[in-house]
């Protein structure tokens, strides 16, 4: 019995580790602009994407295969966005509706 | 024919409001107008174009705004055209194509724009056909855009318009645009093809001819005869197509080729044929800017270079008929800041200028048959600031100057001088086209105008008779 506790918590302490080991990180999308032209994230990682400006935004996530994409729609002020990453490779990002809006994001 | 396609369209969209007054062009024919009297029926029906036909929004072209679920504002300085953001720029310069993913149909618009002018002496004989010689009424203009987006990389700003003073409908500006995107020496590279029919009409800087201030004027008061072939000479004469790159965000170069259209062409597309400078030859014209954003993105400048080059015969049997080679080389620039760019309605500045130089090198033989001198050169100079208040008010002040060779055989003024300086003050009222405004589907601008004369046509004495008063409503319905 002893040697099945410690099993058990041994595998929640992983699983612990591995949801904790994910991390989310916060965009901000202000003056028609993103807040950093790129970056580099873990596989499982997630983005936030705020809307800081006056006027409606969009995220539209492209990659890592070059025929896959994800548009998370339009996105009106205050309004977040997230995605999580799962798959490694080279992704860009960016709105549709502002093309000077857009970052480069790499997972590994 | 544009004027039957005009009226054809817009009665189709909204009869009710405006379709008694596009199936009886005669009433909008230029003439005097009555303030008091049944004249007033034409002024009501103008501010019914402005009522909200259906819901979404607007702007001068409210087909873009449509598009790209953005208010007026997003794109324009003062949330009215022409004068462009930084994201109106992006917007022209990915080809009219950013969208919000919805289909909102056809992307057709419609503006009117309406004047009283008032110069400080008559006009004898009046002020145009069928105007008095002072203190006009006139419908400037209806016009009626395609504008936005064909397909995935393709759109288009194309206007047709009736020209309530010439009483003339023509096919007016027109800009295709396919824009696509790379990578070169590991930075962006926007890259493009555009079709037009007016040198500059394609760039998105508001300091070269096609979109500079003043954004409008009066056809009813007298402007200098002297003005270089770039500076609107061969607007909707010519049909060109070009290339253009912006690498990095910071060198932007553009060629085009333009053709003349024939006489036939012309006319059949609204134009006059002798109205102007006529030409049956290849045109190249040439465009390099550099520009640089900084302070997140709240300053913006651009410093820039022009040129084109056309043999040309002269509009009003200026030369009697024989040609010209004109060649314009130009210099312009742009700064704007803006005081919080995550709100479209913060406070903007801009502030614009160029200068073109041109040589006329006439046809041998023509300087002996005209006693006119073989070469003249005429040099422009514009400057202006805007200032806008909350995308609401905005107060512009501009100065213009115009000099050359004077020849009293080249150039149809009184003492052979093309000189004319002067300048323009203007504020402009735009009530919505922001992000809060209550109607989302129109916009109008309502400006007020004064142009100050030192000379005109080189005259010093009589240039102030010149001087005029110009109170334009400008309105943007979308269908």
């Amino acid at each position: 019995m002893p040697i099945r506790l410690a099993v058990a918590l041994a595998i929640l302490m992983g699983l612990l580790a591995a949801v904790s080991a994910a991390t989310t990180i916060t965009v901000i999308q202000r003056g028609l602009a993103l807040d950093r032209a790129s970056m580099s994230l873990a596989t499982g990682d997630r983005l936030n994407f705020t809307n800081d400006d006056d006027v409606i935004h969009n995220i539209h996530i492209f990659g890592p295969g070059s025929e896959e994409n994800v548009d998370l729609g339009l996105q009106k002020p205050g309004k977040l966005l997230t995605y999580k990453f799962d798959k490694a490779g080279a992704y860009r990002v960016r709105c549709n509706i502002h093309p000077s809006v857009k970052m480069a994001v790499t997972v590994k | 024919m544009f004027l039957d396609l005009l009226r054809r369209t817009i009665a189709r969209q909204s009869e009710a409001r405006i379709g008694w007054l596009l199936a009886r062009p005669h009433r909008l024919h230029s003439r005097s107008f009555n303030l008091f009297g049944r004249d007033l029926r034409i002024l009501a029906t103008l501010a019914l174009l402005a009522i909200p036909v259906t819901a979404g929004p607007a702007l001068a072209v409210p087909s873009f705004a449509i598009q790209t679920s953005q208010p007026c504002a997003a794109c324009h300085i003062g949330a009215f055209g022409p004068q462009l953001t930084p994201y109106g720029r992006d917007f022209k310069l990915h080809g009219y194509t950013a969208n919000d993913g919805k289909d909102h149909g056809l992307p057709l618009a419609l503006t009117t724009q309406s004047s009283f002018t008032h110069t400080l002496q008559p006009q004898p004989g009046g002020a145009a056909s069928g105007f008095r010689p002072n203190d006009n009424f006139a419908v400037d203009q209806l016009s009626l855009y395609y504008a936005g987006q064909i397909a995935p990389k393709l759109g288009a700003f194309i206007e047709l318009n009736y020209d309530g003073v010439a009483q003339q409908a023509a096919l007016n500006n027109v800009d295709i645009r396919y824009a696509s995107e790379g990578q070169l020496f590991g930075q962006d590279l926007l890259w493009g093809i555009t079709a037009n029919n007016n040198p500059t009409v394609q760039d998105p800087w508001n300091s070269t001819p096609a979109w500079g201030f003043p954004y409008n004027r009066s056809a009813l008061a007298p402007t200098p005869m002297a003005s270089t072939l770039v500076d609107g000479g061969l607007g909707q004469r010519v049909a060109g197509v070009g290339v253009y790159t912006l690498w990095n965000d910071l060198l932007y170069l553009e060629s085009d080729v333009y053709k003349g259209l024939n006489a036939p062409t012309l006319r059949a597309l609204g134009q006059v044929p002798g109205d102007g400078d006529q030409t049956a030859a290849f045109v190249p014209y040439a465009r390099v800017a550099l520009i640089k954003d900084w302070g997140s993105k709240a300053h913006h400048a651009e410093i820039g270079a022009y040129a084109l080059s056309a043999n040309v015969v002269p509009g009003g049997d200026q030369t009697v008929g024989f040609a010209v080679r004109k060649t314009d080389v130009a210099l312009d620039a742009t700064y704007q800041f803006i005081s919080d760019p995550s709100k479209v309605t913060s406070n903007r500045l801009s502030a614009h200028a160029t200068y073109v130089h041109e040589t006329a090198i006439m046809a041998s033989g023509a300087p002996a048959l005209t006693g006119a001198l073989p070469d003249h050169w005429l040099d422009t100079m514009r400057f202006d600031v805007s200032y806008s208040f909350a995308a609401t008010v905005t107060p512009s002040v501009q100065y213009f100057r115009t000099s050359g060779t004077a020849d009293a055989n080249y150039w149809t003024t009184p003492n052979g001088s093309p000189n004319s300086d002067g300048m323009i003050l203007e504020i402009a009222y735009v009530p919505w086209g922001k992000p809060d405004s209550p109607f989302q589907n129109m916009n109008l601008r309502l400006a007020v105008q004064y142009v100050n004369y030192f000379s005109f046509d080189g005259s010093y004495a009589d240039a102030s008779k010149n001087n005029h008063f110009y109170l334009s409503l400008w309105t943007g319905v979308k269908f």
